[in-house]
């Protein structure tokens, strides 16, 4: 026993070992400023902190990563006709005025297309598929203003807007070649940067569709838009830029504020009180920590609030999915964790669908499987995917969504009947219930007409005290009839969770948005200390 | 040959554009005839006789100081409500010794039609004088058209020292501000009244040279917006350890118009993604 242990640790050592930074490809971090950064040399000091806070990585020195940061320099668009006497950069009044001014066109086109951005996310910890004409629809606002506005009364100020603002979309085009040229990259976005990262993340999901996710991932931090593409915002309560509960400056309610600037979106005309000509608030992401205190300016600046030793107070309500270190509760950890978050993701999407080989369960960290035929010898059934997990949709009213999946495929000959799956499985909630789904894969996803079996599994109530080094989970096994559930030869099978919308559970330390855990691998080096819970195993009846 | 240009003549010279050729002999004397030539054209142009002439200057006086041997540009807009053709620009001959305008002649202008011409100033080294005084003029021989008289007068002073650093008179917001690249009468790349902050806020610095670079490179990023100018700002920046809170007191000035700001804008939006690891790299 002791003789296994060893082995394992001398395998995870080797493992360690070989992923020390200086043989890996650094992962590149795009940061894309905000309004608050007006100068190119403000923006540089936010890449550079960024930079030497990931690469002191001080909350993941044993599985420190390699970034290289680069700036996506966003000089805001609006620029005023005339600058008062004496009124040089920065002038309050003048420059609170322009930034407004962007902020609200540009609020308003998400407001134009809302309804199409939620069928285009794509969450760090889960599958998802990503609607390209939906992103179409999206991306078409990186050129167009969206009209019907206050701002926008003609077609002659319209176009002398549109000079203005021009900017904006060269800078979301260079972060859409930034990314393709990167290959795989991170763009953490701060306040106004992020409503230019989801338009740029809305062309490379329109152009790439699924595949986008293997090659992006936004990190949004005080985030001004109501989306989080990859489920990852690191906003506070107490952001006076953003929220009204904060400041009387809040974006909030901005068409409320001053001039009292007001549109008619699909988005005011579908909300009960906005209307057309209307000056209802804005919509915003919910903030996803509690309200904090910092030296920055209305706690809303990227450095001296996010980046900084100030705590920040986690918010169970918002149960994010992301592992947090533990003890570490300060911006800059949590900025830390976020970006490492990421990159796991990013890395692990890339990962090439397993072959047996790599099936062991001693520390490559792969989906493991453990797949045996009835007779008990191993049957090649490769299985890809990340995780089983349900995550919270805040997009449908924070219902539970089981999008994540397994697949797994049979070999080009053959066939077998499904006898068992057998799952490790975490479920804390109300009703500790998931259904599981079989389905046939149809050009790459599952469809939803081809369900082959439907089952219920009652989780267990646990406490969970550590991040994934809890290994008790329940193994839970399906069994299903003979003849039930015939597998073709090399055709993919997707397992599909999903779990009542009334189910409301927490995470194991009640942080994260997923309710339900059934398998999960972690695709790279674990998140913490110990192995997951990773083994699932596929028993079939060969033909 | 000495004369004495009285407002009464000029008007009678403008107004007829018959004896130009006259008046710009006449004013071929010593420096005080030039004085006075630009006195009264001042003087008559201030009481709106010179109003009706057909053509007129933007700006319509050109007035500044600066240091020996400079060199400086000044567009100036000349609007007719006459048609012209190959019209001339000529100068009272002491304006002649120290600039040259680009282009010299306009081939066609019409009526209620503007167009842009240079005047470039670049007296030579060995001139001595304290003030360079006179006046641009434009005529069209064909239409015996002529233009409204643009005075010009430049002192030149020796440069002043703040902080250690010699430094260029305050250029004239009007003629400064209209252009982006506005005026830089020493030629160092950076314009006169950036340099002129750089010197009083940085000039004590030790790193006043570093300061110096960063807002020559930031000059030609706001005028080219090359990724070369981009690098040396970034480079001056990063590896010279300037802070932003510093910096900024040069860009605010920098980009103390609109039009700098949308151009700054358009180009620092186009440039490539920097590399922080990169930039720091090329420090060494």
């Amino acid at each position: 026993m002791i003789g296994r242990k060893l082995l394992r640790l001398s395998v995870a050592v080797t493992i360690v070992l070989a992923s020390l930074p200086e043989l890996a490809a650094a992962t590149q971090v795009i940061f894309v400023n905000g309004i608050q950064n007006f100068t190119r040399q403000q923006a540089l000091d936010s890449a550079t902190e960024i930079q030497r806070v990931l690469d002191l990585s001080a909350n993941h020195s044993t599985t420190k990563r390699d970034f290289e940061v680069l700036l996506r320099y966003n000089p805001d668009g609006f620029t005023p006709d005339s600058l008062p006497a004496g009124c040089n950069l920065p002038c309050q009044g003048v420059q609170l005025k322009q930034d407004y001014v962007e902020l609200f066109i540009q609020k308003v086109a998400e407001e134009h297309f809302y309804t199409n951005f939620p069928n285009i996310l794509a969450p760090f910890d889960a599958i998802t598929t990503i609607d390209r004409s939906a992103a179409a629809a999206v991306a078409a606002y990186i050129d167009k203003l969206p009209g019907d506005n206050s701002l926008e009364p003609d077609d002659a100020t319209s176009k002398q807007l549109a000079v203005k603002l021009a900017p904006n979309a060269v800078v979301v085009k260079g972060l859409v070649a930034d990314i393709k040229a990167a290959g795989a990259a991170i763009v953490v976005a701060h306040s106004q940067g992020n409503l230019l990262a989801n338009l740029a993340y809305a062309q490379v999901a329109a152009e790439m569709g699924d595949q986008a996710r293997k090659i992006v991932r936004v990190v949004n931090v005080a985030n001004t838009t109501r989306f989080a593409v990859s489920g990852l915002n690191i906003t506070h309560a107490n952001d006076g830029a953003l929220f009204a509960t904060a400041s009387r400056f809040a974006l909030e309610t901005l068409p409320s504020q001053g001039n009292n600037w007001t549109r008619t979106t699909p988005y005011t005309q579908a909300t009960s009180g906005c209307g057309t000509n209307s000056s209802c608030n804005l919509v915003l992401a919910p903030p996803t920590f509690k309200g904090a205190s910092t030296s920055g300016f209305l706690d809303h600046e990227f450095v001296a609030t996010y980046l900084s030793t100030y705590d920040l107070p986690e918010d169970p309500t918002a149960r994010l999915s992301v592992p947090l270190t533990a003890g570490k509760t300060r911006f800059v950890d949590r900025f830390e964790d976020f970006v490492y978050a990421a990159a796991r993701s990013l890395e692990t999407a890339n990962v090439p669908p397993l072959n047996p080989v790599l099936f062991d369960n001693l520390g490559d960290r792969q989906f493991v499987g453990l797949n045996y035929d009835t007779n008990g010898t191993l049957f090649s059934i490769s299985v890809t995917g990340e995780q089983l997990g349900l995550v919270r949709n805040p997009i449908l009213g924070n219902k539970l969504q089981g999008k994540a999946a397994i697949a797994f495929s049979m070999p080009a000959v053959g066939g077998a009947d499904l006898k068992s799956i057998e799952l490790p499985i975490y479920i804390q909630g109300g009703t500790n219930q998931v259904t599981l789904s079989i389905r046939r894969d149809i050009n790459g996803l599952p469809d939803t007409s081809s369900v082959l079996a439907t089952d219920t599994i009652i989780g267990t109530l646990k406490t969970v005290n550590a991040f994934f080094t809890d290994q008790t989970f329940t193994t839970t096994t399906i069994n299903y009839n003979p003849g039930a559930v015939p597998l073709l030869p090399n055709t993919r099978y997707w397992i599909e969770a999903t779990a009542l919308d009334t189910t409301v559970a927490i995470w194991p330390y009640g942080r994260t948005s997923a309710s339900a855990l059934v398998a999960y691998s972690s695709g790279g080096a674990p998140y913490a200390t110990g192995d997951p819970p990773t083994a699932i195993r596929i028993v079939v009846t060969p033909k | 040959m000495t004369t004495t240009i009285t407002t009464k003549r000029l008007l009678a010279v403008f107004g007829g554009a018959v004896l130009l050729a006259g008046v710009l002999v006449a004013c071929g004397g010593g420096g005080s005839e030039q004085d006075a030539a630009v006195q009264e054209a001042e003087r008559a142009h201030a009481l709106g006789l010179l109003d009706k002439l057909p053509v007129s200057w933007k700006p319509n006086a050109i007035t500044f100081s600066a240091n020996p041997g400079f060199r400086q540009d000044v567009p100036v807009t000349l609007t007719t409500t006459k048609a012209l053709t190959n019209a001339k620009i000529v100068f009272v001959p002491d304006l002649r010794n120290a600039v040259t305008v680009v282009p010299d002649t306009v081939p066609a202008l019409a009526a209620g039609q503007s167009t842009t011409v240079t005047l470039r100033f670049a007296p030579a080294a060995t001139d001595t004088r304290k003030l360079i005084a006179g006046i641009a003029l434009l005529y069209d021989k064909g239409t015996t058209t002529i233009s409204q008289p643009l005075p010009v007068k430049i002192s030149i002073v020796p440069a002043e020292i703040v902080n250690g650093v010699a430094v260029p008179p305050e250029p004239p917001p009007e003629l400064n501000n209209a252009t982006l690249a506005g005026f830089d009468v020493n030629g160092n790349g950076v314009r006169d009244d950036v340099e002129r902050v750089l010197a009083s806020s940085f000039g004590s610095s030790p790193l006043v040279a570093t300061y110096l670079r960063f807002a020559t490179a930031e000059q030609q990023v706001l005028l080219t917006g090359s990724s070369l100018a981009l690098a040396a700002s970034d480079g001056a920046y990063l590896c010279g350890g300037l802070k932003s809170s510093d910096t900024d007191v040069l860009t605010n000035i920098l980009l103390n118009t609109p039009q700098r700001q949308q151009a700054y804008k358009s180009a620092t939006a186009a440039a490539p993604a920097v590399s922080i690891r990169a930039v720091k790299r090329s420090c060494q």
